[in-house]
């Protein structure tokens, strides 16, 4: 009983703090100012955003520095939530540290067998070097894989970066690693659901996470058959081995022969109606609907775990469509084609 | 006393007309515009796209607006009549003939300015560097060894560990965000070093070449250049307002035509455009149909469609309250709680004839009825209108009850002779002889008042037919024939010894309302879905949880008739605190010499009617709000505001 009143409070205060979160018209205003300046500024008047960014002179402010503290922002909220009620040693409840952690990873491989390792600690949040365990920057000094890999003994990844595939001239294969930590990431993500919750709450949370792979695959695959042909062999070993959606349904969807056929079949099904014909990329549609689901989620569950799932993945959203709307200003792109590409 | 009929209408003009059309929106005074598209438009409204241009009135607004600061001209609204400024481009025009001519006299000022910001910027920097305590020359005019000062983000000095280039930062400060300091490297290195602080967002603080010294004897070189510049400034300045007095009416005049084309301009972010057409929708009371119309005769670009109010359903119809001149001003009162539906009752005549009621009771005075009656016309007049007119009735309520009270200015005998004389025996009804009378009175008309709730709340929910929230919940029919079957029972077996509590009673009465409380959800299910299920929404409910769940419920109603019945003994509580103030006021004046007794008297009414005065009147707004309004009404109208292209300085 004392159980369910205090996930009551952690959903009243998350969708308290929903409620602040930028609505359309604040993106309408964003999109309509001149430079990246202006949109700084509008941001450090909103109720969301104006204490992160109160010290910042918007004149002089780095776009990429801008961006990187709206999205310590972001995980500054979740962790608070988080807080709020004790959860943030709890399992599952690190779900975004472990999702930044992975993307971290990926970029890292990247940077690394690219020799991009300057790149890489520029763009590295000061969350996930403040918050995470795996020393990043240390990593970041390797100079190759194999380096890197024997750096990481110890920690959970040596094992994973043992089974990534190497290409002739010894460098590893980057679409197969990211495919193996994503994998692993929602494999450990999968286990801490089953293990911390029981009933409807693990069932929807392993809905909500199996849906957003479903998402990511449809997306992935659609890029690599229509921008580089890939054959569905191909494109099935790229992708994530889950699904929410059925694998049958999605092994027909890699097997089909060309783009257009791909695009007709995701509009067939329930993401059709969140894709619209001006749409180039079937992008924009599928997050749409990942968003409503989300955003239909938050309002509809009382389970903490569930509605705090559902809030970060509209906060990413949200984070997303700041930085297209300032990508925008700054390239002066019109406001009306900005605000089409955002996502609501 | 109603809600005013709207009417809905749709606006369609060819692409050119647009302004037109926006300035006749505008001049109807009646006109409450509405976006194009909804925000939660699906993909049918897709062909239709707002119009998000940039508005042309933008930058001349700014420029006008600096040139009127810069002038020290303060900007009110102006007849623009004779003003022949019309296009962005005019006003643009305008604004850089006025900073030609003020460029000299400008250019002057804003030099001596910049020189003061330059050296006061200069200041805030070296205040970051009190660490440092090397003459800056020395540093700077470093041969071998180049420096940069300025501020890094935090997270990017926790980054510098990664690097291992030929380079050394020193930290001054730290505030939330930054690290203030200066980093050092060989001048070969010079290149990678700043590349690698510039990739870390590193921004430079130029220290300019006139800082000389070590930091202290900066700062005093710095204050000393400061104060002459300020002397040049204020030269420039008297310049600068002898032109303001030339030409402050043409500026006057022409910002107020700027600011009135500006805001119709923005009226535009609301307007749909497809192709060579847009698409302007809104509403406007029904009563104005034909002034409205009228303002479009003559224009055939231009097509009006007038439809009911529901007839978009993305667009909820405004509420305007119409009311008498006798309830008008408690109009504030429900506005304050939230405005009804557009379908919905307006319980404005209820709350007005309510408050006046309850404000007599408990503010009984005949004398300072007067006062407030007279203090209410002059707010009314001179201050704000409603409140004004809440007082003039609330005080007249007041005089009536002070006669029934025969209390005129705390003296409670003042009109004994008076009922004496016309020879009726009841009054004067003194609070302190009748404490016990008083008391049952205000409880009953709190039961009396919370039974007109529940009709109310029955009447409304009939007619939005809802079948729940009419006959089984706790206001509706079953709430009213438990409560009022209670109230009736309790009132004849305690004061007029009546047995009225029969079993029959009880069951038909008081059980089978209970149960129809109890049971509302299903009960309403099979009235209205012709079938039986336990919940409103579609998760399956146990019998379990709904036998948990209206117990605790039921509980909480009947608690509440409780307490929101008892809740009215605080209006028979303010009668007597109401006489047991004025009898203080009247023991001080015997306490007190006979010259002072007048001086006494004044402030102590005085006192009472401020101090009592608000107290009753926030007591019953509460009373309104808790106990009445909640049985029946829901505030979630929207307020009818009609565009306008209004004066505002305010640049955003």
């Amino acid at each position: 009983m004392l159980e369910m009143y205090s996930t009551n409070a952690i959903v009243a205060k998350i969708r308290s703090v929903y409620g602040t979160m930028l609505t359309m018209d604040d993106f309408r205003e964003m999109v309509a100012k001149r430079s990246v300046a202006e949109v700084a500024d509008y941001l450090r008047h909103t109720k969301r955003y104006q204490e992160r960014l109160r010290d910042i002179d918007p004149n002089s402010v780095h776009r990429g520095l801008f961006e990187q503290l709206l999205a310590d922002e972001s995980y500054s909220t979740y962790k608070r939530m988080c807080e709020f009620q004790g959860l943030e040693d709890k399992p599952f409840y690190d779900f975004l540290l472990k999702k930044s952690e992975c993307s971290q990873m990926i970029k890292l491989v990247n940077a690394v067998d690219c020799g991009l390792q300057h790149s890489f600690v520029q763009g590295l949040p000061r969350y996930v070097m403040e918050n995470s365990r795996i020393p990043f920057l240390t990593l970041a000094k390797c100079r190759s894989f194999e380096e890197l890999k024997a750096r990481l003994k110890g920690t959970g990844y040596f094992r994973l970066f043992g089974k990534f595939r190497l290409t002739g001239e010894g460098r590893v294969d980057f679409t197969d690693a990211e495919v193996k930590l994503r994998t692993s990431l929602y494999e450990q993500l999968a286990e801490d659901a089953v293990r911390s919750f029981t009933g409807r709450e693990k069932d929807e949370l392993l809905r909500l996470i199996r849906s957003e792979i479903d998402v990511i695959n449809m997306i992935n695959a659609y890029r690599l058959k229509s921008f580089f042909g890939y054959e569905p062999e191909k494109i099935k070993r790229s992708m994530l081995p889950f699904t929410q959606a059925g694998k049958k349904n999605m092994d027909k969807l890699y097997e089909c022969s060309d783009p257009e056929k791909m695009r007709a079949m995701i509009e067939a099904g329930p993401y059709g109606k969140y894709i619209s014909p001006d749409d180039d990329d079937i992008e924009l549609g599928l997050r749409r609907r990942t968003l409503y689901t989300m955003k239909h989620t938050l309002a509809r569950s009382n389970s903490a775990p569930i509605a705090l799932y559902a809030f970060v993945c509209i906060c990413e959203n949200e984070l997303r469509n700041i930085v297209r709307a300032i990508e925008g200003v700054r390239y002066d792109v019109d406001p009306a084609l900005i605000y089409r590409l955002l996502i609501f | 006393m109603a809600i005013e009929k709207m009417e809905f209408v749709s606006v369609t003009a060819a692409r050119d007309k647009l302004d037109t059309v926006l300035e006749k929106c505008c001049r109807s005074g009646c006109f409450q515009i509405e976006s194009a598209i909804s925000s939660n438009a699906g993909g049918g409204e897709r062909a239709l796209q707002l119009l998000n241009d940039k508005n042309p009135y933008d930058v001349p607004f700014k420029g006008l607006s600096s040139i009127a600061i810069e002038l020290d001209i303060q900007l009110r609204e102006t007849n623009f009549d004779c003003c022949e400024l019309e296009s962005g481009a005019d006003f643009a025009g305008f604004c850089d003939s006025l900073e030609e001519q003020l460029a000299e006299a400008s250019a002057e000022k804003q030099s001596a300015l910049d020189l003061i910001s330059q050296r006061r910027a200069a200041l805030i920097q070296i205040t970051h560097l009190h660490g440092l305590n090397e003459q800056f020359d020395r540093i700077f005019n470093c041969r071998h060894v180049h420096v940069r000062v300025g501020k890094l983000p935090l997270e990017s000095h926790r980054k510098l560990e990664y690097y291992d280039q030929n380079f050394f930062f020193v930290p001054f400060e730290r505030d939330r965000n930054y690290c203030w300091g200066m980093y050092f490297c060989p001048k070969n290195d010079k290149e990678i070093v700043d590349d690698i602080f510039t990739s870390l967002y590193f921004e430079q603080v130029h220290i300019p070449d006139f800082v000389r010294g070590n930091t202290e004897e900066a700062f005093k070189l710095l204050e000393a250049e400061i104060a002459e510049e300020e002397k040049l400034a204020e030269a420039a300045d008297r310049e600068l307002k002898d032109f303001a007095r030339v030409h402050e009416q043409e500026i006057q005049r022409a910002f107020s035509k700027l600011c009135h084309k500006r805001a119709v301009f923005e009226l535009r972010r609301k307007v749909g455009v497809l192709r060579d057409k847009v698409f302007i929708k809104g509403f406007i009371p029904k009563k104005q149909h034909k002034e409205f119309e009228k303002l479009f005769e003559g224009c055939p670009e231009v097509s009006l469609t007038f439809m009911p109010p529901d007839a978009d359903s993305s667009c909820t119809p405004p509420t305007v309250l119409k009311n008498t001149f006798l309830t008008r001003p408690y109009s504030m009162l429900v506005e304050m709680y939230g405005l009804p539906d557009y379908t919905g009752y307006n319980p404005t005549a209820f709350v007005a004839l309510t408050y006046t009621l309850m404000f007599g009771i408990m503010f009984g005075d005949l004398g300072q009825g007067f006062i407030i009656f007279l203090l209410g016309l002059i707010i009314g007049k001179k201050v704000h209108k409603n409140f004004g007119g809440m007082m003039t009735r609330c005080g007249v309520s007041s005089m009536i009850f002070g006669t029934v009270y025969g209390s005129v200015f705390g003296y409670e005998d003042l009109l004994d002779p008076v009922f004496e004389g016309i020879g009726i025996d009841l009054l004067p009804l003194h609070p302190f002889r009748n404490t016990s009378f008083i008391l049952l009175t205000a409880v009953g008309l709190g039961v009396a008042l919370i039974l007109i709730s529940m009709i109310l709340n029955i009447v409304i929910g009939f007619r939005e037919g809802d079948i729940e929230k009419a006959v089984f919940s706790n206001n509706g029919i079953a709430g009213l024939v438990f409560y009022g079957s209670i109230a009736a029972g309790v009132a004849a077996t305690m004061l007029f010894d009546v047995k009225i509590m029969s079993a029959p009673f009880v069951i038909m009465l008081i059980v089978i309302p209970a149960v129809c409380i109890f049971c509302k959800v299903p009960f309403a299910a099979v009235v209205k879905y012709k079938e039986f299920r336990l919940s409103d929404e579609e998760e399956h409910m146990t019998v379990g949880n709904f036998i948990v769940e209206n117990f605790f419920e039921m509980f909480e109603y009947v608690l509440s008739y409780v307490s929101n019945t008892m809740s009215f003994l605080r209006v028979g509580g303010f009668v007597l605190s109401h006489a047991g103030m004025m009898l203080v006021v009247s023991t001080l004046m015997n306490m007190v010499g006979s010259g002072a007794r007048p001086f006494v008297l004044v402030i102590g009414n005085a006192f009472v009617m401020v101090m009592e005065g608000m107290i009753v009147a926030i007591q019953i707004i509460r009373l309104e709000f808790y106990e009445i309004f909640s049985r029946f009404y829901s505030g979630n109208g929207k307020p009818f505001e009609p565009v306008k292209a209004g004066f505002s300085t305010e640049i955003e």
